[in-house]
């Protein structure tokens, strides 16, 4: 059996460098110090790929019309077998997503891993993480419910107050006068074709440009070994000699040379897995505690809903409220985050000191805290003003 | 003692000072746990890492110490509210049966953390993570026990039915008090403990000890500045439940009785934000630090926003609020309140950051002289106004829903709130004073 695969293989790898590429990924030198912290990329990769997995299979099942979607979803719930595990599986392996790429981007600017020459590579991530959201965001108008609907009208609507483009970004989303049979045809083709499409294709140029420049790890990799540290293995003795010659080589894009490095396949690669499987458990267990919402079906007439954004834009829910009238509005919805999303992308010539340690950069460090406190602040208060909207509107 | 025997305005505020003073220690305590552990998880990353360690070991041996104070007061309250107001604490005792239990296991934690995490300092030196990992657990759980209060606090102002004791521990107001004062507790605590630090370098006659106080001073600040920050949002997303849900006490606050103490305590922010700003300015310039000129423009802008801010809601354009068809297009706050405290933020904000951008350069700290005294002149004021502001926020949140101890629910004045230990006719014949009497 194996002799059939074996020769599969070399008649493909005649073919196509599989080798070569192989090899040059699995025997990559990698920092050694804090590489526990390095396995999120890897972790978010692979779940990208369980979600493309569950989509296709739910793709299957799911009925793109605004008489059928809602039914085909109970279908796939109730009916169909295992049909609840995937579609949950679906649901909060995105949440895990996103909050795994925020913890990576946060990790990559705490190591200033975005400093020349990977740039693009930092814009790249930046760039999937707004795929992500936008990704997460057409997916809720799919169910067709209550709460996927009423998350659109929100969404709409803020978008809207985009100074000079917001009527029109409006129209073109909605497809209509009015969020219907067309913003759901519209929503459809973005979650399921141009974004993941998009996602895909930036994870793939993203990870590309990490093998070609290699890992930086962080700030830790680039100090005197500590008092008291082990002495070299011959795996890392090797590891450094092969990434001295590539950085020496000038036709190789790396220049790091962290202190102490092993390779990639198995020692790093053992990390990423443990981490993904850990993470991966914790979705599955997730979605048999709590498994994916279906609200009541769509009723635009109703007068008791209340809406409320989707729990990663809850902060965006919060701001409107510092900024309330019709002149204010468009900065919560659409400048004041603009202007961060910005500030993310230009960060890497923003902040071009060569200062990797956090504490040699306070400026920088601090303001990305208070960014991100901001809006785990504004996210935290807004869950207790939504949790707490039905018993202000049961209230005589 | 026989309660009804006790004036009203004695139970009133003999509660109202021992918990105003019991605050006090309590932000502060829970602040310094805070920032103690910051301190030393920043020594970890910075070159001055002796100076982080020093004053991460005082302000933890500062909380030792004070923690027993704030605990007994605490325990006074206690008496004193079972004796003054034994059917109201009945009351609080039925509703939140679980968030005090919570509370009382929390604060056994807290004792159990606290001690070993500060005697353990020198005996863990090699093995920082440990250490933090006990710190962080310390604050965790005092910030439990704050939380637990918190849910009671915001019971009162903001109830709901007593049965479901999920809506009694995520009622309308507890999430946004208790960020508030999470969020404050370690800006009074940085600003007191700049206060303190600035006190003690005035007074030091040693250079290296100057040295050291000069830049504790400034660590205290950007503490206390850097979360006053969060403040302004997240107390009008306090200010926004209690509209929401005690409308009344909304009234109060904002536009009746106690829009005064709105005013005296925006006068305090405009302040803590000014004199802050001051503080940096001057510290550059003792240093000789290039961005004088920036940090003057901008004290200007705070000050000038500050002055703007703290206007009486009728000073200016009262007209003008209903602009286009009867509908203001910038809501219901004033215009120019809404330019002033975006001046104020914004350009607080631009100093600290120009002030940051000095400390990478380094500043020099001791060697005192007119600009360097003046700056610990204006921590010492910082901390004054801090610990006012506190004062200022208790008394408008307790006050707010006057007459009543639980918003619309439970009125002070009722006599079910303080049993008479005389029996009162009732349609048994029997009062619930009566029984207690026997």
């Amino acid at each position: 059996m194996f002799w059939i695969i074996d020769g599969i293989y070399e008649w493909i790898d005649r073919r196509l460098p599989v080798s070569a590429v192989l090899y040059r990924v699995l025997r990559d030198p990698v920092p050694e110090r804090g590489s526990w912290w390095y396995t999120l990329g890897a972790a978010i990769f692979l779940l990208l790929i369980i979600q493309v997995v569950t989509g296709i299979f739910l793709l299957l099942y799911y009925v793109p019309s605004w008489e059928g979607a809602l039914d085909s979803i109970i279908y796939i719930q109730q009916q169909v077998f295992l049909g609840w595990l995937v579609r949950g599986i679906h649901y909060w392996n995105m949440v895990m997503l996103i909050i795994l790429i925020g913890a990576h981007m946060s990790r990559t600017f705490i190591s200033a891993a975005f400093k020349s020459p990977r740039e693009l590579t930092w814009l790249l991530g930046v760039t999937l993480l707004l795929l992500m959201v936008a990704t997460a965001f057409t997916g809720s108008l799919l169910r067709w419910d209550q709460s996927g609907y009423f998350d659109t009208v929100v969404g709409i609507k803020i978008a809207s107050w985009t100074p000079l483009i917001g009527p029109w970004l409006a129209q073109l989303w909605r497809g209509s006068d009015v969020i219907g049979p067309a913003t759901l045809t519209r929503n459809f083709a973005l979650h399921v074709w141009i974004l993941p499409a998009g996602l895909l294709l930036i994870a793939v140029v993203h990870i590309g440009l990490l093998v070609i420049q290699g890992q930086f790890g962080s700030w830790v990799n680039y100090e005197p070994e500590p008092p008291g540290s082990p002495p070299f293995t011959e795996d890392e003795i090797a590891s450094r000699k092969k990434l001295e010659e590539e950085v020496l080589d000038p036709r190789s894009s790396k220049v790091n040379l962290p202190a102490r490095t092993t390779w990639f396949y198995p020692f790093h690669i053992y990390k990423e897995a443990v981490v993904t499987l850990v993470l991966f458990v914790l979705v599955l267990v997730t979605t048999v505690l709590f498994p994916a919402p279906i609200d009541e079906p769509v009723d635009p007439t109703t007068t008791t809903y209340s809406p409320s954004s989707m729990w990663f834009l809850l902060f965006e829910d919060q701001l409107l409220l510092l900024f309330p009238g019709s002149w204010l509005v468009p900065i919560a919805a659409t400048i004041a985050p603009g202007i961060v999303i910005t500030l993310l992308f230009l960060l890497p010539w923003l902040e071009r000191s060569p200062d990797i340690k956090p504490s040699l950069r306070p400026q920088a460090v601090a303001f990305y805290a208070v960014i991100v406190g901001a809006i785990l602040v504004l996210s935290l208060l807004a869950a207790s003003r939504v949790y707490n909207y039905d018993f202000i509107n049961s209230r005589p | 003692m026989e309660p009804s025997l006790v004036p009203d305005l004695v139970r009133r505020l003999s509660m109202a000072l021992l918990m105003l003073f019991h605050l006090q220690f309590a932000a502060f305590i829970i602040g310094v746990f805070g920032l103690a552990v910051v301190m030393e998880f920043l020594g970890l990353l910075s070159p001055a890492r002796p100076y982080f360690d020093r004053l991460a070991h005082g302000l933890a041996r500062t909380s030792v110490i004070l923690y027993s104070t704030g605990a007994v007061l605490a325990i006074i309250f206690m008496l004193v509210i079972t004796l003054f107001w034994p059917t109201f604490w009945y009351i609080v005792i039925r509703i939140a049966f679980w968030p005090m239990v919570l509370e009382a296991i929390a604060f056994v934690l807290t004792i159990l953390y606290l001690f070993p995490w500060y005697y353990t300092w020198d005996r863990l030196a090699g093995f920082k993570g440990a250490h933090l990992a006990m710190g962080v657990a310390l604050v965790a759980v005092v910030n439990a026990q704050q939380a637990m209060i918190d849910v009671m606090a915001g019971y009162m102002l903001t109830p709901t039915p007593p049965t479901d004791l999920l809506r009694v521990f995520f009622n309308a107001s507890t999430l946004p008090l208790d960020m508030h004062r999470v969020v404050g507790d370690v800006s009074f605590a940085g600003f007191v403990v700049g206060g303190y630090a600035a006190l003690r370098a005035l007074r030091s006659r040693d250079e290296e000890r100057r040295r050291y106080y000069d830049w504790m001073g400034n660590a205290g600040l950007i503490a206390g500045l850097g979360f006053l920050f969060l403040q302004p949002a997240i107390g009008l997303a306090y200010v926004e439940e209690i509209r929401a849900n005690s409308p009344g006490a909304f009234t109060a606050m904002m536009r009746g009785r106690l829009s005064w103490t709105f005013l005296v305590q925006v006068s305090f922010l405009s302040a803590l934000f000014f004199l802050s700003a001051l503080y940096m300015a001057l510290q550059v310039r003792k240093s000789g630090e290039r961005g004088v000129r920036m940090l003057t423009v901008l004290l200007v802008v705070v000050g000038l926003s500050g002055l703007l801010l703290m206007q009486p809601y009728v000073v200016g354009p009262s007209q003008g609020y209903q602009w286009i068809n009867g509908i203001n297009p910038i809501g219901t706050m004033q215009p120019w309140k809404y330019i002033a405290f975006g001046g104020m933020t914004l350009g607080a904000l631009g100093a600290l950051y120009a002030y940051m951008g000095s400390l990478r350069h380094g500043l020099r700290w001791g060697h005192l002289g007119p600009a360097g005294r003046g700056a610990q002149y204006i921590l010492l004021m910082l901390a004054v106004v801090g610990s006012l502001m506190m004062l200022t926020m208790g008394f408008i949140r307790e006050n707010s829903r006057q007459p009543f101890l639980i918003y619309y629910e439970l009125r002070w004045d009722q006599p079910e709130s303080y049993p008479t230990l005389q029996p009162t006719p009732t349609s048994q014949g029997q009062g619930s004073s009566g029984q207690a009497a026997r």
